[in-house]
C-alpha cells in the first residue's frame, strides 16, 4: 500500500512536471500515440488524478480534515472540541 | 406560505416504484397549483442519480434557485448497524438544512426511506416546526409476520412509525389509509387528510391498429383475448393464489378464449412460483403469461387491449393500476378490500378476494356478460375523472394552509445556528466515537449546506495561465477579463480566481496577488469551497484536465453550481487536419465533457455559437436538456489587456522600412489555418508583376508549418520586402500597426478575429477572407476575398490597390468594437449577473 502511494506520488509529480512544460507534453503524447498506448495512458492518467472538492468519489472514500476548505475545517475543529468536552464531562 | 417539499421519495430506491411516481407527480401538481405560495424542493445530494431529472421536471415551474440540495455524511444505509452514528448526525444535518430554508411547513414525500439507501427522513431530531408527510399505507405494521421478520428492519420500521406521531399533518393517499392510521396509530382525525391519488394523463382510451395489436401481442407472447392483472409488486397480499384458483374454476369453454396476463417486473424465482401455481391449478401451458417489465407506452396499449382488468389484492394503499386501467376505459373488477372499493367506486364490480367462489363468479360475469363489461367500462371512465393530480394538490394545499394558520409557530432561532447543530451532533450518544473521517465529512456537509454568508461566488477557472502563461491570444483574453472581473465585480458576488491542481480546485490566491501587485508571502492557495448558487466560469481553455474534472463537474452541476465555459472556437473538431494528429482527440473529449455538464457555453462570437449549436445537434450530449449557447464579443482596448512591453534594437529601422512602402500586415501564429502559404504565394506573384510592396508577418512559428517556415527563412525577399517578426511585444505590435498600410486577415477559421479590431483602431484598411466570423466582426468595413489559391488573393490585393488609389476601398473607421470593460459586462450578462 505504502509502495503504491509512493509510486503514485512520483507519477503525479512526473505528470505535473510534464504539464508545466507544454512542448515536452506534446512530445510525450506524440510518442505515446506512436506506441499505440494513448488510451491506456490516458485512463491511467485520469485514475491518477482522481478529484476532490466534495466529489462523490471523495465522499465515499472518506475525507481527511486536511483536505477540507477553511470553513469546513473550522467546523471540524469546533466539532472535535465539542466532542472532547462532552467526553470530559462524562468522565 | 413557503412549502418546502423533501423529495427523497422520488430519489431513493422507491423512485421507480409507486411511491417515487406518486412523490414526483404530487410535487409537480403542488408546484402547478401553488398560487401565491412559494414552493421549494429539498434534494438529497447523497442520492445524485435523480437530481438532474427532478430539476428538469420542474423547469418552468420552480426557479432553479428554489431547488436546494443538502449533503449528509454517507453511508447512512440503515440496514447496516455500523452506520448508526452517521444516521443520527445526518438526521440532524438534514433537519438543520430544511430549517435554514425558513419554511412555514415542510412536506416529506415519504417517511419510510433509508433502509437500503442513503436517504434520511427524521422528524424532530434537531428542529421543531410544522411537518407534513404523505402516508401511503401501514401494510408492514398490519402484517408484521410477513413484512417485519428481520429484526433490524423491524426496528427501523417501528422507529419510523413512532416518528409519524410527531408529524403535524398526514396526507393519506386514500380514505382507507387514512382510516388505518386513525385506527392503528390512534392518529388524531383532524391531523390526517385524504388527498387521494391520480393516474397520469397519458393513460386514456386509444384505438390500436391491427398492426400494433399484432406486434404487441407477438412481443409479449399473447395470442388470445386478455385478462390483465398489473399487481404493482409480487408479495403475498397481491393474491396470486386466489386469482389462479378463481381463474381455474372458470368453464373451460370460457377460458379457451382468454389468457391470463400478469404484468410487472418479476424475478426468476417468483416467476417460477407463479408458473408452478398455475400448473398445479390445471392451467394449460399458454394460459398464464407473465410479461415481466413493460414500459408505459406498451402498458397503455395493453390496458386498451385487455378484455378485463382484474385486481384481486387483499390490501392496498391506493391501487394505482386500477385507476390507470379505468382511465383507459378497460372494464375493471377488483377486490372489496381496503382502498380498492373507493377507487373503483361501483359495488357490482367488487368481489371477495378471500372467497374463490365469489371471485370466480365475478370473473365469469366479467368475461361472459358483454353488457356488464360495457357498464364497467363506461363507469370506469366516469369514475377516473374524479381523480386528478390537480385535485390532490388543491386538497393538500388547503390542508397545509389550515395547518399553518392553526399553528402560528415561530422557529427557535437558537436551534438554527451552526454551533447548536455542532453541539447536538457532539451529544449523539453512541457506543463508539465517530472516526476523524466521519467528523470531517460532517463538517464538509454542514459547510456546504450553510452556503456562503457573503453571497454567491463567481469562480473563475484560470488553470492554464496559473501554471504557465504562454502569452497566447487566449491567455491575453483571460488576463483582460480577469482584471475586469476583479476590478469591477458583479453586485453581491465574490469573484475568486481558481485553478485545478491535478487533484482539486484551489483558490488562485498567490497568482491573483502577483497579478494585482500584492506581496505573496504567506499566501496559501486554499481548497475551493463550492456551494450551490455559485457560478463557475472556465475562463481559460484547459482541455487537458477535462477527463479528470468531469465527474467533479457533474457533481457540481447536481448540487446547483452553475457551470459556464468560454468557447473560443471549435476548429479542432471541424478541421482536425490543421493541428497535430492527437490534439483533436483531447479537444473533442473536452467539448463532449463540457456540453454534458455546462449550464451554458459562452462563445466569443455568434459565428462560433452557431457552429457549436450545429456540433451539439450532431453530437447530442446525454442530458435531458441541452446547455444554453450564447455569445459575447471580446474587448480590443490594448491598454486594458495588460500589454507586454519592449522594443527590439532595430525597431526604428524596421518601422521606417514599413513606412516607406505600402505594407500589408498579417498578425497571428503561423499555423495551417492562417493561410500564410497562400499569402506568401500571392505576394510572390505580385512582386513578379513588379509591385513594390511589403509583406509583414507578425507571429511565432506554430505547428505543421515547416514548409512555409522554410520558404520564409530562405526567401530572397526576406528583410527586403518580406518581414517576419517572430516574437514581439504588444508595445512594438502597436507601432507595427501604425507603420503598416493594410491588414490581411487570410485565416480560414477563427473564433473572433481580434487583429481586425486592432487594425480598425489604427484606421487601417482590412482585406479579409469571406468567412462568417470575420463578416460578424468587420461587417462592411473590410474588403473580402474568397478562394484558396495564391492568385485569388493576389487578384484581390491588386483590386484593393486600385480602389485604394481612388480612396474607394472599404474603410475600417467606425467599425464597432468593445472595450474589455464592455466585453466583461456582456459576459456578466450571459452569466445572469448585473
Amino acid at each position: 500500500m505504502q509502495f503504491q502511494l509512493i509510486v503514485k506520488s512520483i507519477l503525479r509529480q512526473g505528470v505535473s512536471f510534464v504539464q508545466s512544460h507544454p512542448r515536452l507534453g506534446q512530445f510525450v503524447i506524440a510518442i505515446i500515440q506512436r506506441l499505440g498506448l494513448f488510451t491506456v495512458v490516458r485512463d491511467l492518467y485520469s485514475r491518477l488524478k482522481g478529484t476532490t472538492n466534495r466529489s462523490r468519489k471523495r465522499r465515499s472514500d472518506g475525507v481527511l480534515s486536511t483536505d477540507l476548505p477553511p470553513r469546513a475545517r473550522q467546523i471540524y475543529a469546533d466539532l472535535k472540541i465539542a466532542i472532547e468536552h462532552r467526553q470530559g464531562e462524562n468522565g | 406560505m413557503r412549502i418546502v417539499i423533501d423529495m427523497q421519495g422520488a430519489q431513493s430506491q422507491s423512485k421507480t416504484r409507486g411511491i417515487g411516481r406518486y412523490s414526483l407527480s404530487f410535487a409537480l401538481a403542488i408546484a402547478k397549483n401553488a398560487g401565491e405560495h412559494e414552493i421549494w424542493l429539498a434534494l438529497n445530494g447523497a442520492l445524485p442519480e435523480s437530481i438532474l431529472s427532478i430539476r428538469h421536471a420542474f423547469e418552468g415551474l420552480i426557479p432553479q434557485e428554489r431547488i436546494r440540495v443538502f449533503e449528509i455524511p454517507v453511508p447512512v444505509i440503515q440496514v447496516e448497524p455500523a452506520n448508526i452514528w452517521r444516521v443520527c448526525a445526518a438526521e440532524k444535518i438534514r433537519e438543520h438544512f430544511l430549517h435554514q430554508l425558513k419554511p412555514d411547513v415542510i412536506h416529506v414525500t415519504s417517511i419510510f426511506e433509508g433502509y437500503e439507501d442513503n436517504a434520511v427522513t427524521s422528524v424532530g431530531m434537531f428542529t421543531s416546526g410544522l411537518i407534513s408527510a404523505t402516508l401511503y399505507d401501514l401494510i408492514p405494521l398490519i402484517d408484521e409476520q410477513y413484512y417485519l421478520t428481520n429484526e433490524t428492519h423491524r426496528d427501523y420500521y417501528l422507529k419510523k412509525v413512532k416518528s409519524l406521531k410527531n408529524i403535524n399533518l398526514l396526507l393519506a393517499i386514500s380514505e382507507s389509509s387514512r382510516k388505518e392510521a386513525i385506527e392503528i396509530l390512534q392518529f388524531p382525525q383532524n391531523k390526517i387528510v385524504n388527498v387521494s391519488a391520480a393516474a397520469e394523463d397519458k393513460f386514456r382510451p386509444i384505438t390500436l391498429t391491427l398492426e400494433r395489436t399484432h406486434q404487441l401481442k407477438c412481443h409479449y407472447g399473447v395470442e388470445r383475448n386478455i385478462v390483465m392483472y398489473v399487481p404493482g409488486g409480487f408479495d403475498q397480499r397481491k393474491n396470486f393464489e386466489g386469482l389462479i384458483q378463481a381463474y381455474s374454476m372458470l368453464s373451460s369453454s370460457l377460458r379457451a378464449n382468454y389468457q391470463l396476463v400478469i404484468v410487472g417486473n418479476i424475478g426468476a424465482y417468483k416467476r417460477r412460483n407463479l408458473q408452478k401455481l398455475a400448473k398445479k391449478a390445471g392451467f394449460a401451458n399458454d394460459e398464464l403469461v407473465v410479461t415481466g417489465f413493460m414500459p408505459d407506452e406498451d402498458l397503455i396499449d395493453f390496458y386498451n387491449l385487455a378484455s378485463l382488468f382484474v385486481f384481486p389484492s387483499k390490501h392496498e394503499g391506493f391501487g394505482l393500476t386500477v385507476l390507470e386501467a379505468m382511465s383507459c376505459g378497460t372494464p375493471v373488477i377488483g377486490s372489496n378490500c381496503t382502498s380498492i372499493p373507493e377507487v373503483i367506486g361501483l359495488s357490482e364490480a367488487l368481489f371477495d378476494p378471500f372467497s374463490p367462489e365469489n371471485f370466480a363468479h365475478k370473473l365469469s360475469e366479467g368475461l361472459s356478460d358483454e353488457a356488464f363489461r360495457e357498464r364497467l367500462s363506461v363507469h370506469g371512465l366516469d369514475q377516473a375523472n374524479n381523480f386528478s393530480w390537480d385535485k390532490c394538490a388543491i386538497r393538500a394545499i388547503s390542508a397545509l394552509e389550515q395547518l399553518v394558520q392553526a399553528n402560528n409557530l415561530t422557529s427557535g432561532d437558537e436551534l438554527e445556528t451552526i454551533p447548536a447543530l455542532i453541539q447536538s451532533i457532539a451529544d449523539i450518544n453512541y457506543v463508539h466515537n465517530p472516526s476523524d473521517s466521519d467528523l470531517a465529512l460532517v463538517a464538509d456537509c454542514i459547510a456546504f449546506n450553510a452556503g456562503h454568508e457573503s453571497g454567491k461566488q463567481l469562480l473563475l477557472d484560470i488553470s492554464e495561465i496559473v501554471q504557465h502563461d504562454a502569452k497566447s491570444g487566449i491567455q491575453r483574453v483571460v488576463r483582460s477579463l480577469l482584471r475586469e472581473f476583479i476590478e469591477t465585480p458583479p453586485t453581491a458576488t465574490d469573484v475568486r480566481p481558481i485553478y485545478f491542481d491535478g487533484t482539486c480546485y484551489r483558490h488562485a490566491s498567490r497568482y491573483t496577488a502577483l497579478f494585482t501587485g500584492i506581496p505573496t508571502q504567506e499566501i496559501v492557495d486554499e481548497i475551493v469551497d463550492f456551494c450551490q448558487d455559485d457560478i463557475y466560469l472556465a475562463l481559460d481553455l484547459n482541455t487537458g484536465a477535462a477527463k479528470s474534472v468531469h465527474d467533479l463537474h457533474m457533481d457540481l452541476q447536481c448540487r446547483g453550481v452553475k457551470l459556464y465555459f468560454i468557447v473560443f472556437d471549435i476548429l479542432l473538431v471541424q478541421h482536425p487536419e490543421w493541428w497535430p494528429a492527437w490534439t483533436n482527440i483531447i479537444f473533442e473529449a473536452w467539448l463532449q465533457s463540457i456540453s454534458k455538464v455546462a449550464t451554458g457555453l459562452i462563445c466569443i462570437s455568434e459565428a462560433v455559437a452557431e457552429e457549436v449549436r450545429v456540433w451539439i445537434k450532431k453530437n447530442p450530449p446525454q442530458r435531458l436538456s441541452g446547455p444554453l449557447i450564447s455569445s459575447f464579443h471580446l474587448g480590443a482596448d490594448v491598454e486594458n489587456s495588460l500589454p507586454s512591453k519592449g522594443l527590439p534594437e532595430n525597431a526604428h529601422m524596421l518601422l521606417d522600412m514599413f513606412n516607406e512602402k505600402t505594407s500589408f500586415l498579417m498578425v497571428g501564429t503561423i499555423e495551417p489555418r492562417k493561410a500564410h502559404a497562400q499569402t506568401l504565394g500571392a505576394f510572390e506573384i505580385l512582386w513578379e508583376q513588379g509591385m513594390d510592396i511589403n509583406l509583414v508577418i507578425v507571429g511565432k512559428q506554430g505547428w505543421l508549418v515547416e514548409q512555409v517556415v522554410d520558404r520564409l527563412k530562405g526567401h530572397p525577399e526576406l528583410n527586403k520586402r518580406l518581414f517576419w517578426l517572430e516574437q514581439i511585444s504588444d508595445e512594438f505590435l502597436e507601432k507595427v500597426y501604425a507603420a503598416s498600410t493594410c491588414l490581411i486577415a487570410a485565416s480560414e477559421g477563427e473564433g473572433f478575429g481580434l487583429p481586425l479590431i486592432e487594425a480598425a483602431q489604427h484606421n487601417m484598411p482590412i482585406i479579409a477572407r469571406d468567412i462568417p466570423v470575420l463578416r460578424e466582426v468587420a461587417g462592411v468595413h473590410a474588403f473580402y476575398f474568397k478562394g484558396r489559391a495564391p492568385k485569388d488573393l493576389a487578384d484581390t490585393i491588386t483590386s484593393w490597390m486600385v480602389l485604394s488609389r481612388n480612396d474607394e476601398h472599404p474603410k475600417s473607421e467606425g467599425m464597432y468594437f468593445l472595450t474589455w470593460h464592455e466585453s466583461a459586462m456582456q459576459l456578466k450578462a450571459r452569466l445572469g449577473l448585473d
